[in-house]
């Protein structure tokens, strides 16, 4: 199995690119040994060249703005990923548009132990973290509400190791694509693109949710913790400032008590395992915690 | 002005079972305040690096072998690199160890007495670091100098020198940007006789140090006070709260 890759990426500060680079090569499995070099891939190279003066074009001041165009080959099917990570005032998305989030961080502070409204479809990253990742280390189940699902939905066809992608059930089995960041990297079992969808029959009564909400609409990092079960979410932006959660499985599943609306797309979850940074879809409908 | 460095370089890494041999070069040209990096066509023939064969009970078992030649501007030199990492875990506990050479039979030690540790302890007042674990935690402690030897990011010897004076550039990559940083810490103190009658920290974890006092081996969130006595294997004996 031969896996190819090239990927440019840029870091602007100001409006002005400070830093530039290019990365290539190509991998070849050997059962348990993989045979690395850096070759040349002149079609890879060319559509991270295209892919990135198009995300330039996005650039603008006043802002820190990492922009990465990559490209694979397997088994001779060449696909893409395009993504900017904009940064202001320690503030980061995956994408451009921070001025959505900063203005919806406006409203009156309710108290600190007040029950959490998940906005901005933030509600995947807590539970890419104690759903997800607990399935890629293969966690004993948890009782999560029977009205909500979380799945990993493959965007492409093909995973890192040439096996065919399809949709997984994450409380029941983990990803089933391999990933890997470069060619220099062993693959690794990962999410790729997290979809929560919720079942509840009746809309948001908010006489039967305990009010007032914490919102929560950006996150800054999170991590699952196998040995311990423990869940942490660094919350970046919320009605109340930024704060942290430290929760088993089981606590966060006791707290889960609705979800209201479609999913909405977060923006944003650049998920790090074992040194392999990678882009993971994220989209979840608003969630209420206790 | 611009500076030019250059890696041609060849790593065998063992991770997850799986082994990995990378065989790359590149360029980094700085000029100003921009940084850009680049792989070269152009190749050179380095040895294949060796990998030993260890297998543990681990969570985490990460062992590299690199090969380096390194160019920046008209300095030239090479590097042989040794990493061992190993996630040990036993009950809640995790016990991280990080070494420049494959020491494996420390390793076992360690996994040894891991399995007898019990429950969370306070720190104790005074204790012995061993000198893998001493090295993970002397930043930013008074009496810390960087040990010579070797060049840095920038071809520059790498001088003894107190810690804050240390001038050098740490460039893990050809890809990553250098930053200054002193490397190859040390404690140094009058006092270089260790007492070694006081527990023994012999590993990092989830938390604090893993202590083994000779009978009992336990985890205690451990802040160092002071560094008393630092002997010349690297050991240091610290005050701690």
């Amino acid at each position: 199995m031969i896996f190819a890759n090239a990927s440019r990426d840029e870091l602007w500060i100001n409006g002005a690119r400070v830093e530039s680079r290019l990365s290539h090569g190509v991998a070849i499995d050997e059962g348990d040994r993989i045979v690395a070099r850096d070759d040349y891939d002149e079609e890879l190279v060319h559509v991270c060249n295209e892919a990135i003066a198009k995300l330039r074009k996005s650039v603008v001041e006043d802002v820190r703005m990492r922009l990465v165009a990559s490209a694979r080959r397997v088994r001779g099917v060449v696909m893409s990923e395009a993504t900017i990570t904009t940064t202001k005032n320690g503030l980061s998305i995956v994408g451009t548009d921070l001025s959505s989030l900063l203005s919806g961080a406006a409203a009156p502070s309710p108290p600190l132990d007040s029950a959490i409204l998940w906005r901005n479809g933030s509600a995947a990253v807590l539970l890419h973290e104690a759903i997800g990742h607990a399935a890629e280390h293969n966690a004993p189940p948890v009782a999560w509400p029977t009205w909500l699902t979380v799945h990993d939905e493959p965007q492409f066809p093909i995973d890192d190791c040439g096996n065919e992608s399809r949709i997984v059930d994450l409380m029941h089995e983990p990803p089933s694509c391999f990933r890997r960041e470069s060619f220099r990297d062993v693959p690794l079992r990962r999410m790729t693109n997290v979809w929560v969808r919720h079942s509840c029959l009746t809309g948001p009564d908010k006489n039967v949710w305990p009010t007032p909400f914490v919102e929560v609409f950006l996150v800054r990092g999170g991590s699952y913790d196998p040995l311990t079960d423990i869940v942490t979410i660094e919350i970046a932006l919320s009605t109340i400032g930024p704060f942290t959660i430290r929760k088993t499985r089981t606590e966060i599943a006791a707290s889960i008590i609705g979800a209201t609306g479609e999913p909405q797309r977060y923006p944003g979850v650049i998920c790090s395992r074992e040194g392999q940074e990678l882009v993971v879809g994220s989209h979840a409908p608003e969630m209420v915690t206790r | 002005m611009s500076e030019v460095y250059r890696k041609f370089g060849r790593v065998a890494r063992s991770e997850k079972g799986t082994r990995i041999d990378v065989t790359e070069a590149g360029e980094a040209i700085e000029s100003g305040d921009t940084f850009i990096a680049t792989p070269l066509r152009e190749r050179m023939e380095l040895p294949e690096p060796d990998l030993p064969e260890f297998k543990i009970a681990a969570e985490r078992l990460v062992i590299t072998h690199g090969i380096a030649v390194h160019q920046f501007n008209d300095i030239e030199w090479r590097e042989e690199t040794r990493r061992l990492h190993v996630s040990l875990t036993h009950d809640k506990i995790r016990a991280l160890i990080d070494l420049d050479d494959f020491d494996f039979d420390l390793v076992k030690q360690i996994a040894d007495r891991l399995q007898h540790a019990g429950n969370e302890r306070e720190a104790p007042q005074r204790i012995r670091i061993a000198s893998h674990v001493a090295k993970t935690l002397l930043h930013d402690l008074p009496n810390v100098w960087q040990r010579g030897g070797g060049r840095d990011g920038k071809g520059q010897l790498i001088v003894e020198v107190p810690e804050p004076r240390a001038s050098n550039w740490y460039r893990p990559s050809y890809r990553v940007r250098p930053i200054r940083k002193a490397m190859n810490l040390f404690a140094r103190c009058e006092r270089t006789e260790i007492d070694r009658d006081l527990p023994r920290a012999i590993a990092i974890t989830n938390g604090g140090l893993l202590i083994d006092d000779g009978r009992d081996v336990y985890p205690s969130p451990i802040h160092i006070v002071s560094i008393d006595a630092a002997a010349p294997d690297g050991e240091i004996e610290s005050r701690c709260r």
